[in-house]
């Protein structure tokens, strides 16, 4: 089976590869021999893309053992690095694309849970502090938005897991760094956000549709519940692409939604049963944190004193 | 003077993330606390923590304990420079804000 990986792969035509997702299924069900994603036109591949195609290849190692490999990336071009980071090295044991491997940093992060979480998002976090070497504020708005993303993943993945425990839903994330911009993704299979706000069990949300959830996932708060969320993580993302001059993006269900200083646009998408999220940020952006915390309630000031002492 | 625990954050990472951590971290305060320790937690070396692990960790901290209870035996010190200490307190502070003043989150 063939996939056709088109010259470039963004948020803007993933349909093209969800729209094949229930056929390949179905041929791995079948005990499919071969499976080539064929990037041979390619030239570039967002990291959301990469992610999905990770998640593709893992839904298909599930079904069977077939041979998955990309077939001829461009040598001496961009996708073939990408190859790199996506595992290809492993999946082709290509020579040619190993040598690319030192163009990206941050690898693919597949976790199953908290523990997995807390260790590759702090490997993460290194590798963007010593190889992307961004500005503090970059920095922290990219440690604390990983954080809220890899979170939320985990929160909504493996509620659908509790359910069946043969599947645990990965997160995956990985970063990169262009020219310009840095970037984080992160992809996971769970429930999706739409199913979240109905599952809440809040009258309010009772018939939202799939484009409404999305656009209150970026409001401040909505989504918090007793269990955990703060309701804050969608929004706090939104704020740092608004304020940088950067891009969120959400595609969960049927839609997608775009964050970006001009508004929020939400658009009819190919269904996706999870969330994928891309927030990037202009390198010489300055984001100012704590303006989007707000500055109200500082319990803490009084609580400095160390008890007058330690003992 | 208090009988006194210090929690160095830094062991676990240079960033605070994961709601199972800060979950973990809250029982274990609990119990210091129930056995009459005042809490510090060091945040040398830390960066950030998210949004999650300040709910799970100082938010629910807050719910339980109450307010007096709250004041009376946690700490936080050992920032690394003052824009971290600001910017974690922000954080911390919209985690216990969000428990204190947003009742409407457990109400249908």
């Amino acid at each position: 089976m063939v996939i056709k990986i088109p010259k470039y792969l963004t948020h803007n035509n993933f349909n093209i590869i969800l729209g094949q997702y229930e056929n390949i299924l179905k041929e791995a069900k079948n005990g499919l021999k071969e499976l080539i994603f064929d990037t041979s036109d390619t030239e570039y591949i967002s990291i959301l893309g990469i992610l999905l195609i990770e998640w593709i290849c893992d839904s298909v190692n599930e079904k069977c053992k077939c041979l998955i490999h990309y077939g001829k990336p461009k040598k001496e071009s961009f996708i073939a690095s990408i190859m790199g980071i996506m595992g290809a090295v492993k999946r082709d044991n290509s020579q040619d694309i190993e040598k690319y491997l030192d163009d990206f940093r941050v690898p693919v992060q597949r976790c199953l849970d908290g523990n997995e979480n807390l260790k590759a998002v702090n490997k993460v976090i290194h590798i963007i502090k010593k190889e992307f070497n961004p500005s503090g504020d970059i920095l922290r708005a990219l440690n604390w938005a990983l954080w809220e993303l890899v979170d939320n993943a985990g929160m909504h993945g493996y509620r659908i897991s509790e359910f069946n425990q043969n599947y645990p839903s990965p997160v995956y994330f990985c970063a990169f760094d262009y020219k310009e911009s840095v970037e984080i993704a992160i992809l996971d299979s769970g429930q999706g956000i739409h199913r979240s706000f109905l599952s809440s069990g809040k009258k309010k949300y009772e018939g939202i549709t799939n484009a409404e959830a999305l656009q209150l996932s970026i409001r401040d708060k909505e989504s918090g519940n007793p269990e955990g969320s703060t309701g804050f993580g969608l929004f706090g993302c939104s704020e740092i692409a608004k304020q940088s001059g950067g891009e969120l993006v959400i595609i969960s269900g049927n839609n997608k939604i775009v964050v970006s200083n001009k508004g929020a646009e939400v658009s009819p998408y190919s269904n996706f049963n999870g969330t994928m999220v891309s927030l990037s940020m202009p390198r010489e952006a300055i984001i100012n944190l704590k303006s989007i915390f707000g500055e109200k309630g500082l319990i803490f000031d009084s609580l400095n004193d160390l008890f007058g002492g330690v003992e | 003077m208090k009988k006194t625990e210090i929690i160095q954050l830094s062991k676990f990472g240079n960033s605070m993330g994961t709601r199972e951590f800060g979950r973990e971290l809250r029982e274990k305060s609990l119990e210091l606390i129930k056995n009459g320790a005042g809490i510090i937690f060091d945040f040398s070396s830390i960066n950030i923590i998210s949004s999650a692990f300040a709910d799970e960790l100082f938010g629910k901290l807050f719910l339980e304990l109450g307010e007096e209870a709250f004041k009376n035996n946690i700490r936080i010190n050992k920032f690394d420079n003052e824009e971290t200490r600001n910017l974690i307190i922000l954080i911390i502070n919209k985690a216990v804000d969000f428990r204190k003043n947003s009742p409407s989150i457990n109400k249908p």
